[in-house]
């Protein structure tokens, strides 16, 4: 249960709230029960019975112990009726809720033990971000193997759901990089804009798999000398890339007419 | 100015892209809101308007009528996507292009009148692909 976070821990309360709430109107359905079963000759199991039983109606009318022209009875049929839905939603919401919780759970628990360590001349993506997403859209439509490591439980299972393989992972340690399969990768890609962890990254793979391709992809461009230092062979600054293809755009209306 | 592009936004990109066109001598001038860029600006020689981009009087002010481009850089998608909708309503002729995050609000920005869209992920993983062949 180590693996359940906040965002859990947050529903389970929600659902002992909702379950608490029932449970305070079917007491107060049941005192206003007892009430009135003390008020006939009644116990308070045949009366129950008689008001909740498909047949309760005619011989509720014939036992006249609760009469329809009773100014109560309405009332209490209505009471009646919003606590059996009150439970009804409960126990639905309830349940749903926990069974989500427990699949999660369960989800969880194989992202952190999977392994490809049998995979061979793949592509390890590290982080699920914008960039991570669009490598992965685009390297499932070459038919491309890949695996993608995220630290963040809920990114790596969004990963996991669209049909990728992923990981719970934390790229600095050895451990998780041998479960991404790192020995027999061809490529490792690190999205994570955080220059320092990526250093760090990029230390472990090319300790773990001196001919893997690396590719990093960095904020500023002074981190882009660290991490060719570093081992990367590739280093992207994404705005740059950017504003190179907007300038080229331009240049070419501008300077050229196109 | 005549034929001059505006830049709207002095971040990252926007600052990658007054230094390509100055050293293609490209009139340009920037609009930024943060007057904490201003001295940058003022280093490089630059012409810019430190005011709110998403205003048409900022826009007229920085002559669009007569430029020949438009490029829309700041940091928000909702501030891109206003001032696209203004420029393009000032100018029917002008030509936009924009820094969207997703292709989501690529589709948005095409059909609020932009010409030409660039998303920095994905240009950062495309060429990644490319560089190391996987493409």
């Amino acid at each position: 249960m180590s693996y359940i976070n906040k965002r859990d821990i947050k529903r389970v309360r929600l659902v002992a709230s909702l379950l608490g709430i029932a449970l305070v109107i079917a007491l107060i359905s049941y005192f206003a029960l007892y009430e009135l079963s003390r008020s006939t000759s009644f116990s308070l199991l045949e009366t129950i019975y008689e008001i909740f039983s498909a047949n309760g109606y005619p011989y509720v009318q014939s036992y006249s112990f609760l009469n329809l022209n009773d100014k109560g009875f309405g009332l209490f049929v209505i009471i009646s009726v919003i606590d059996g839905l009150a439970k009804l939603i409960a126990i639905s919401v309830g349940i749903s809720i926990l069974l989500d919780v427990i699949i999660s759970i369960k989800t969880e628990d194989i992202l952190k033990l999977n392994s490809y360590a049998n995979l061979k001349d793949h592509v390890i993506i590290c982080g699920y971000g914008k960039v991570g997403e669009s490598l992965a859209f685009a390297l499932e439509k070459l038919d491309k193997d890949f695996v993608i490591m995220d630290i963040d439980k809920a990114k790596a299972r969004t990963a996991h759901i669209l049909g990728y393989k992923s990981i719970i992972g934390d790229f600095k340690y050895e451990r998780d990089l041998i479960r991404a399969g790192i020995k027999t990768a061809k490529t490792i890609i690190f999205s994570s804009e955080d220059a320092y962890k990526t250093l760090l990254g990029i230390t472990v793979a090319r300790k773990l798999n001196s001919k893997i391709k690396i590719a990093a992809v960095a904020a500023e461009e002074f981190s882009r000398s660290k991490l060719h230092r570093a081992g990367a062979d590739l280093v992207v600054i994404a705005e740059e890339l950017a504003a190179l293809e907007m300038c080229n755009i331009l240049i070419n209306r501008i300077k050229y007419g196109h | 100015m005549e034929n001059h592009v505006i830049i709207c936004g002095y971040g990252k990109m926007g600052s990658y892209i007054s230094d390509m066109l100055l050293s293609y001598n490209i009139k340009h001038i920037v609009i930024e809101n943060d007057p904490n860029k201003e001295p940058v600006m003022k280093d490089k020689g630059l012409s810019y308007i430190i005011d709110d981009a998403t205003k048409s009087t900022v826009l007229k002010k920085a002559e669009i009528d007569k430029a020949s481009a438009i490029v829309i850089v700041t940091g928000d998608n909702a501030k891109n996507l206003f001032i696209i909708i203004t420029a393009r309503s000032i100018s029917k002729d002008i030509y936009i292009l924009s820094k969207a995050t997703d292709s989501f609000t690529k589709e948005k920005f095409i059909e609020a009148g932009a010409n030409y869209i660039v998303t920095p992920e994905l240009s950062a993983a495309d060429e990644i692909l490319k560089e190391l062949k996987l493409k």
